[in-house]
């Protein structure tokens, strides 16, 4: 039976490509704080204990897998009671898994790692930031003096693992200059308190004082170059970053202006495709449901066809299997929504993110700077929502893609009075008369060479004579070895 | 004062056969714009004393100023054609029986290489074409490729002799001199018609003859000009002999005896030309007369000619003189006039042997039936060939001809983009016309309806044309052929807002400059870089001036120009290439090989292509390039876009399933030449050898997933094993200039890796010619360094020319040769990721 599986030894050796790209400070973060500070193991006990849940699950980012099972026993130790781990998460990890969770009845959740600090959308979630090795001097050291930070204003950010440090910390630093910050599990919409104004992004709150706008600060970061701060640049293109790096404090000037111009191609993807699908990349995120129903109804009014799609973590391989589809929106949270073109190029081509489909297809929607990466702020109530007007789609518009240099056209295809009279048409046996691809996939289809076996050819296909084929695992044949 | 009325326009718009849809092309600053003066003053609607100066047709502010045609332009005029004139057209198919009024549309183009385009789009509407040649320079590089285009869309052409004052006043040839002058261009302008015109064809002989008056000779800034025509006309009175046999004497090697009154074919003692007796000579004595303010030898001239001046112009002297006599004496615009409805065909001749060359469909279909009559009740078929912008900035004007049935407001059409494919609804849009409108150079005059034959523009369908089209009432219609232009946008730079968030009003922009000039491309790319692609230099630099002052109106960076290169390989990969799938379970195995020489020029003129018939291919690719025959039959696709110079052939023996991944080999391979591996650029004449596929027996596993990704794989491990090499644009470049100042040119040539391959002297005159290739990436700068390096004498005219590949392995890191900077700056710029790709990316073991 050897021969039909391999032992699983290359899946356990497989190299983690974690987003992160700093496997080795997370695994020397343990090393560094003993388990009890890093996954703050009492703070779990005495949530749980206070909510009174019965059934408690311990979601782990890849990256720190390997401390699962110790935080667990301590828990169960503290606790007394069982507790389940959950890991390989179907979506990104950023997120609270609570598809996974509910498998277990789960009736609260309690996430360790990175998070995007989304709201959760069923479950009590307790969010444990973990922590990454920060050299405190360092990093002073390297706001303070060395002159690389140049800015009067300064707003202090930091990755959620970095979070701890700024807490305990950097107080000395903030002193001298003025603003924090803090990761908030709830959104809350901007307001006003003591005329100061509240800003609330990507899970943290910003008070910026009364007569001042966020551009008029310089933006520190204090945290590995990541997802967050891809979203952090997407959001405040025209402020400058300074990323910070927590363990040798090297400091790093940054700016979201060239992202943001390289994905003004997106809109002309999304504008010239088809076909649109949608790539679901949450299920723990609230307010999914809906913004796929928007986008969906979105995409239908503008004249193209939209299939909707549950993949998991999106790569190339999987996307290739929909060539006919032209462009894909990945609805996921603000931590994962956009990939790098860096990371993988490949996917990254060909993904975009619900507001920029809002943008190029809903009218009404204009384009600004500022790139809105949190798809809950589309939403009525959220803090971007506009309506969804059916008249803006009546008119056809037609425009030159700056992609393809043909023509596309948002809204108006239905009443195009094109005739509808093209396609093939099937005929069985039994007389009936069946319309095929009709538009869309079906159109795809009759333009490929193969579309399967054809019953109706005589013989079905050329029958050889039996031989003996190749031997062993698909992965490596034995005469491959 | 106008002498003609929108309403007798539309008059004779049904008496098609009195229509001259015609073009002026020529070489830059041989004095079209300025010759196309004569014309428009004839027709009243500038005043003759400003012909020639006005350039009515240079619409633009920058034209007027640069003095040089950017925009082709055209302008619907009326004339009348006097009775004796009028019996000399013969042709049914050339006058309508009892209307002596003739509609001409004109088109003034551009000469300069860079907006060639204009031409091209000019001449796809037009059915003859004035050729203007500066008898001084005689035929230059721009002569050739516009003639060339013109007979290859079969235009019928007529000569033009321009700047004969230059000739008289500053060359002071004599008599002799200039005839053989005349005589060689003439030769010159045939050599070049009968070497792309078969005398065989449906057109016949279309060589210009000056002894039947299609030779126009004259100076287009003084506005006067003559053909042999019409001096026969005034001889023939004299001498009472009939003009049409006076004609053939007065030009080739008729030679006069005064004395004997003997006619000879050969030059004897006593004996002189015909042409120049009779025509030079009374020219040179009143050029000589007035030039020297022989007073008295004047007076006695004007009245021996029966010239008879103005009151105001009597007093005159000199220059001024003599352009007010010659102007009164052989008036321009009379001369055009007579050659152009003479000699260029009316639409209902021109499109009997055109409709087979415009018309995709079948050539008995009841379209290509109503283009070849010329039918106005046919069904409509126009021909959009390009956009004019109109004063609503973003709006256009849809420019074109209507060959068949006919177009009017309200109308409701079919427009057929160029990727409509009949009975699909790809690039197919059903919209209704607002307006129909008369181009009269820089002003518009509505008109109700305009029939077959004729030239209009189109209010309210430019948003569903991109910069070209067909617009059909028939269901049936095919697409009429898409114009093949001689250049090509090589010369690239990337723009960007001053003020980031202006980004969707330069999104808009250039949407608009990509409509309003046929050549120019914008492409966002993948990096995001927003490009503008031209043909050249100054093209480049009209439309980022176009784009920023009227498409865009936001301020804008720009980049320096570059120039956009192709990958390809040296040898044969040097082993088999295996990619395995993501699954592991799939195996490619394939190779690169150079594909021979000459067959990516021959993909790209369209000689070899994706649509042929498999069989005459495969013959052609047997016999040309020795192409194996079995192979040949198994070329699954050209790429990119699945018309380029790469070919994915299956070289592979009883494979199972294979037919099922092929659509997905071949969109990873379309993927894979569209963004090459060493720099995300084309890559070009790369022939890829699939030669085995291990599949997984499970169709779910070799599905477009697996196979896509990997095929894009491995074809790169190919490229990577292959020698791989860049290929750069180089361009023809022409040069003109006095002897003293080769030396200089060919200094500046060699500081920019150009190789000279011809010089010549221009024979009759102290100037030279060099010919030479000069990469598109080291002509930056070119121009202005050739003129300060000859003290301002050269002018060159550059036009793309191939593709040309660079010495050294760009995979070569110690040698740092150029193609490894240019990788690694072009990844830089791409925002790819830095540094050489690495093979083992690509390539799988077992």
């Amino acid at each position: 039976m050897a021969a039909l599986t391999n032992s699983g030894e290359e899946a356990v050796r497989r190299e983690l490509d974690t987003d992160e790209g700093i496997q080795a400070s997370s695994s020397s973060s343990s090393s560094t704080f003993p388990l009890h500070i890093m996954y703050e193991t009492e703070r779990c006990v005495r949530w749980i204990q206070q909510g009174g849940y019965k059934k408690v699950c311990l979601q782990f980012p890849d990256e720190l897998l390997c401390d699962a099972v110790c935080v667990s026993e301590s828990i169960m130790h503290l606790l007394g009671q069982r507790v389940y781990i959950l890991a390989d998460t179907t979506y990104s990890s950023c997120c609270v898994d609570e598809t996974a969770a509910q498998r277990v009845g789960a009736d609260a959740v309690i996430h360790f790692g990175r998070t995007c600090l989304s709201p959760p959308n069923l479950l009590p979630v307790l969010y444990i930031l973990t922590r990454l090795p920060v050299d405190v001097d360092s990093v002073v050291e390297a706001l303070c003096g060395g002159g690389k930070v140049v800015a009067e204003r300064i707003v202090l950010l930091a990755d959620s693992r970095c979070y701890y440090a700024q807490e305990e910390n950097i107080e000395g630093y903030e002193g001298e200059e003025n603003e924090s910050l803090g990761p908030i599990p709830k959104h809350t919409s901007e307001e006003d308190s003591i005329g100061n104004t509240i800003m609330s992004f990507v899970g943290r709150r910003v008070t910026i004082p009364s007569g001042t706008v966020f551009r008029d600060y310089a933006c520190v970061y204090i945290g590995p170059d990541g997802p967050s701060l891809t979203a952090l640049l997407l959001r405040f293109p025209e402020s400058i970053f300074y990323q910070v790096d927590p363990v040798s404090g090297q400091v790093s000037e940054m700016s979201g202006i060239k992202l943001v111009m390289s994905r003004s191609i997106k809109l002309e993807l999304a504008r010239d495709a088809g076909i649109i699908g949608l790539v679901v990349g949450t299920v723990g995120v609230s307010g999914y449901v809906h913004i796929l129903a928007r986008l969906r109804r979105i995409i239908r009014l503008a004249g193209k066809r939209c299939y909707t799609l549950a993949v998991g973590k999106p790569n190339e391989p999987k996307l290739a299997n929909f060539s006919e589809i032209d462009a894909f929106v990945y609805v996921a949270c603000p931590g994962a929504t956009v990939v790098h073109r860096g990371t993988d190029p490949a996917l990254a081509r060909k993904l975009l993110t619900p507001w920029e489909l809002e943008v190029a297809l809903l009218p009404g929607r204009e384009w600004t700077l500022e790139q809105e990466v949190d798809f809950c702020s589309l939403l009525p109530g959220g803090r971007n929502h506009i309506k969804v007007d059916e008249e803006g789609f009546k008119e056809e518009v037609a425009g030159v893609s700056l992609l393809s240099n043909h023509l596309h056209t948002i809204g108006g295809r239905t009443s195009q009075g094109l005739d509808d009279t093209s396609g093939s048409v099937m005929v069985h046996a039994s007389g009936v008369v069946a319309k095929l691809h009709q538009g869309g996939g079906g159109e795809v289809l009759v333009g490929r060479t193969w579309s399967g076996l054809d019953p109706s050819i005589i013989p079905p296909t050329p029958t050889g004579v039996v031989m003996e084929g190749m031997k062993g695992l698909a992965a490596g044949y034995t005469h491959e070895k | 004062m106008v002498n003609f009325t929108v309403e007798e326009i539309r008059e004779l718009m049904d008496k098609k056969k009195n229509i001259r849809n015609m073009s002026v092309i020529a070489h830059v600053d041989h004095g079209k714009s300025t010759l196309t003066d004569s014309l428009v003053s004839k027709a009243g609607i500038i005043a003759s004393s400003r012909a020639g100066e006005t350039r009515f047709t240079d619409t633009r502010k920058d034209e007027q100023e640069r003095c040089i045609t950017i925009k082709s332009t055209a302008i619907s005029m009326y004339f009348k054609l006097s009775d004796e004139n009028a019996s000399l057209i013969t042709n049914i198919d050339q006058k309508e029986k009892d209307e002596d009024g003739f509609l001409i549309n004109l088109i003034d183009s551009p000469g300069h290489v860079d907006f060639s385009s204009e031409v091209t789009a000019a001449l796809r509407v037009t059915d003859g074409a004035l050729v203007v040649v500066d008898c001084v320079s005689g035929v230059c590089v721009q002569t050739e490729t516009v003639l060339r285009q013109a007979i290859a869309e079969r235009i019928k052409p007529v000569l033009f002799m321009n700047k004969m004052d230059r000739a008289l006043l500053e060359l002071q040839l004599e008599q002799e001199e200039l005839y053989q002058t005349f005589q060689r261009i003439v030769e010159n302008v045939n050599v070049i018609i009968a070497t792309y015109n078969d005398d065989a064809g449906p057109m016949g002989e279309m060589r210009v003859d000056p002894s039947k008056g299609s030779v126009g000779f004259g100076s287009g800034l003084h506005g006067w000009a003559f053909s042999v025509k019409e001096f026969a006309d005034i001889y023939s009175s004299m001498f009472k002999v009939p003009a049409g046999k006076l004609m053939n004497k007065l030009w080739g090697e008729n030679f006069f005896n005064k004395k004997t009154k003997k006619w000879s074919t050969t030059k004897s003692s006593d004996n002189e030309r015909a042409f120049n007796t009779y025509i030079l000579d009374p020219i040179f004595k009143l050029f000589d007369a007035i030039m020297n303010f022989k007073k008295d030898e004047t007076q006695k001239l004007l009245d021996t000619l029966k010239i008879k001046l103005a009151v105001d112009d009597r007093d005159k002297e000199g220059k001024p003189l003599l352009k007010v006599v010659m102007r009164t004496w052989l008036p321009a615009g009379d001369t055009l006039f007579h050659m152009i409805t003479i000699h260029l065909p009316s639409p209902v001749t021109a499109q009997k042997y055109r409709a087979e060359m415009l018309y995709e469909g079948p050539s008995d279909d009841v379209c290509c039936t109503g283009v070849k009559n010329c039918d106005a009740e046919a069904p409509l078929m126009m021909y959009i060939s390009k956009m004019v912008p109109t004063s609503d900035k973003g709006r256009f004007y849809a420019f074109g001809r209507v060959f068949s049935g006919r177009v009017a407001g309200g109308q409701k059409v079919r427009i057929l983009g160029p990727n409509y494919v009949p009975g699909k609804k790809e690039d197919l849009y059903e919209k209704s016309i607002q307006r129909s409108i008369l181009m009269m150079g820089r002003f518009v005059e509505a008109i109700d309806d305009v029939p077959a034959g004729n030239i209009c523009g189109l209010v309210g369908v430019d948003q569903y044309l991109v910069k070209t089209g067909t617009i059909t009432t028939s269901k049936d219609a095919h697409n009429m052929k898409v114009m093949k232009f001689s250049v090509s946008p090589v010369v690239r730079v990337a723009v960007e807002p001053k003020n980031p968030s202006d980004l969707p009003k330069l999104v808009e922009g250039l949407k608009r400059l990509s409509k309003s000039d046929p050549m120019v491309q914008c492409i966002i790319e993948e990096s995001g870089e927003h490009i503008v692609a031209g043909a050249g230099e100054l093209h480049l630099e009209i439309c980022l001036k176009d784009l920023e002052e009227d498409h865009a109106c936001v301020p804008l960076k720009k980049t320096d120009p570059v120039v956009s290169y192709r990958e390809s390989v040296g040898t044969e990969s040097t082993e088999l290439c295996l990619s395995k799938s993501p699954n592991k379970h799939n195996r490619l195995y394939m190779k690169a090989v150079p594909m021979p020489e000459g067959l990516a020029d021959d993909i790209e003129a369209g000689k070899v292509s994706p649509r042929d018939d498999p069989k005459t291919r495969k013959s052609y690719l047997c016999e040309h390039y020795n192409f194996d025959a079995t192979d040949a039959m198994k070329i699954w696709t050209f790429g990119p876009e699945s018309t380029g110079a790469n070919l994915l052939v299956d070289v592979t023996k009883g494979v199972q399933y294979l037919n099922e991944i092929k659509d997905s080999c071949v969109a990873g391979f379309q993927w894979a030449t569209k963004e090459g591996v060493l720099c995300d650029e084309n890559m070009r004449g790369v022939r890829f050898n699939l030669h085995d596929v291990t599949l997984h027996t499970d169709a779910i596993h070799r599905g477009g997933g697996q196979i896509i990704p990997t095929t894009r794989r491995v074809l790169y491990a190919c490229v990577l094993t292959a020698n791989p090499r860049l290929q750069e644009p180089v361009y023809l470049c022409e040069i003109q200039c006095p002897e003293a100042a080769v030396g200089g040119i060919y200094g500046v040539l060699n500081r920019r890796r150009g190789v000279v391959f011809e010089e010549l002297q221009v024979i009759g005159t102290p100037m030279f010619v060099v010919k030479a290739h000069l990469p598109v990436n080291e002509s930056f700068g070119f121009t202005a360094d050739l003129r300060s390096n000859t003290g301002g004498q050269a002018f060159p005219q550059c036009v793309f020319d191939h593709w040309q590949e660079m010495p050294g392995n760009p995979l070569d890191i110690t040698g740092s040769s150029k193609p490894y900077q240019i990788v690694v700056d072009t990844r830089k710029r791409k925002g790819l990721k830095e540094g050489l790709p690495d093979l083992a990316n690509y390539l799988d073991k077992l």
